[in-house]
């Protein structure tokens, strides 16, 4: 259990790392959620009540780093955590699917705001919630690449 | 039981701890932006009153025949900001503003004369230019000199001679023997006098009659 929660503090705080970089030094019209992406990979792992806490702890971190009104993110997270939860899938490919499905989802909710406010119209909408999706689905094959490498860095670790 | 029903135990806690949050959050991002508009409501009203009075003050100058024919400008930059040499007024040939019409504050005070005359601004010299060069007269004595500029906060006044009944705190005025200047504009009152042994003539310093605040809306007349 101890060595559980020590994989996951390393992996939380490097998916933090690589959002707080991605929020700050990358112009993209679209920043992609690496902590969606991670909250998925863990759900989809079994982990969901883990996920459950992280998407809490995660939005918080999220929109403070976006200025957005605290626990908005959070919000998000969990509504798209809890019915992902649903799926159990061993498969990268089904990963990947799953992802782009949830990423897509979440991309819309995200941005039911600001089609509220007219600032975007229905297709500008699709286009970046697909842009958004497949950005998330390149980050999912590295973080699960990383969490891979993470694992086994800990189980050759003797205490 | 409970453990059986998890998920949804943890997801409803922590819904019910993120709506907590966005609640406070929301609630103390609305009463900040609240105290924000209103100081800058305030602000924005006491700059608008304040404009209100002075532009009044400029439209009873017509209504009491003090000034008949004049047109109202407002200075949009200064050079220096502190006892200006330079005045830029956002008025130019286009609203009717032609070389050497005189400048003045709402209290018919001395500012300057305008200088260089453009499409949509005009360049003014103040009282305090080095360049400036005004014959001025005494008013207990009528004693008349010349008002040089470039001793700010002060105007020095030469070429009164030194054995005049001068004293501080009597006023200047414009002489009118002058290309630019009409007679009888005020420009301040004499503040120090000192006297030269090696010279025929006192030398005068004089504290002009306009302030900081009388560089936002000028008068400008021929």
């Amino acid at each position: 259990m101890n060595r559980k929660l020590w994989v996951i503090l390393e992996q939380v705080l490097i998916v933090s790392i690589f959002q707080y970089i991605f929020f700050n030094f990358f112009h993209l019209k679209v920043i992609p959620s690496f902590f969606l992406v991670y909250l998925l990979l863990l759900t989809f792992e079994g982990n969901v009540e883990i996920a459950l806490f992280l998407s809490f702890i995660l939005g918080v971190i999220n929109d403070i780093f976006s200025k957005e009104i605290l626990g908005l993110t959070s919000v998000r997270y969990l509504l798209v955590i809890y019915f992902s939860s649903f799926f159990v899938v061993k498969s990268i490919r089904g990963k990947c699917s799953l992802i782009f499905v949830f990423s897509f989802l979440y991309f819309c909710m995200l941005s039911f705001r600001k089609l509220d406010e007219s600032f975007w119209d229905g297709k500008t909408l699709l286009k970046y919630a697909v842009l958004f999706s497949l950005y998330n689905l390149l980050v999912a094959i590295f973080i699960e690449i990383l969490l891979r490498e993470i694992k086994k860095k800990w189980t050759e670790r003797i205490f | 039981m409970l453990w059986r029903f998890r998920r949804e135990v943890i997801f409803t806690l922590m819904m019910f701890f993120s709506f907590f949050i966005g609640k406070t959050s929301l609630k103390s991002n609305i009463s900040n932006s609240d105290i924000k508009i209103d100081k800058e409501k305030l602000l924005n009203y006491d700059e608008i009153i304040q404009e209100n009075r002075r532009l009044r003050e400029f439209l009873s100058l017509k209504e009491k025949k003090i000034l008949s024919n004049f047109k109202v400008a407002e200075v949009i930059a200064l050079k220096p900001y502190i006892f200006p040499a330079e005045i830029i007024i956002d008025k130019g040939k286009k609203d009717g503003i032609a070389e050497n019409n005189l400048v003045l504050t709402r209290d018919i005070f001395l500012i300057g004369r305008v200088v260089e005359v453009n499409n949509s601004y005009s360049r003014v010299i103040s009282i305090f230019n080095k360049k400036t060069k005004i014959s001025a007269i005494v008013s207990s004595t009528k004693e008349i000199g010349v008002l040089e500029g470039g001793y700010a906060p002060f105007l020095l006044m030469k070429y009164i001679p030194y054995d005049s009944k001068v004293k501080i705190g009597d006023e200047i005025y414009t002489s009118g023997f002058s290309e630019y200047y009409h007679s009888g504009i005020k420009i301040g009152k004499i503040v120090k006098i000192s006297k030269d042994t090696n010279s025929l003539f006192l030398k005068i310093f004089v504290k002009p009659y306009i302030s900081s605040y009388d560089f936002k809306e000028v008068i400008i007349c021929e």
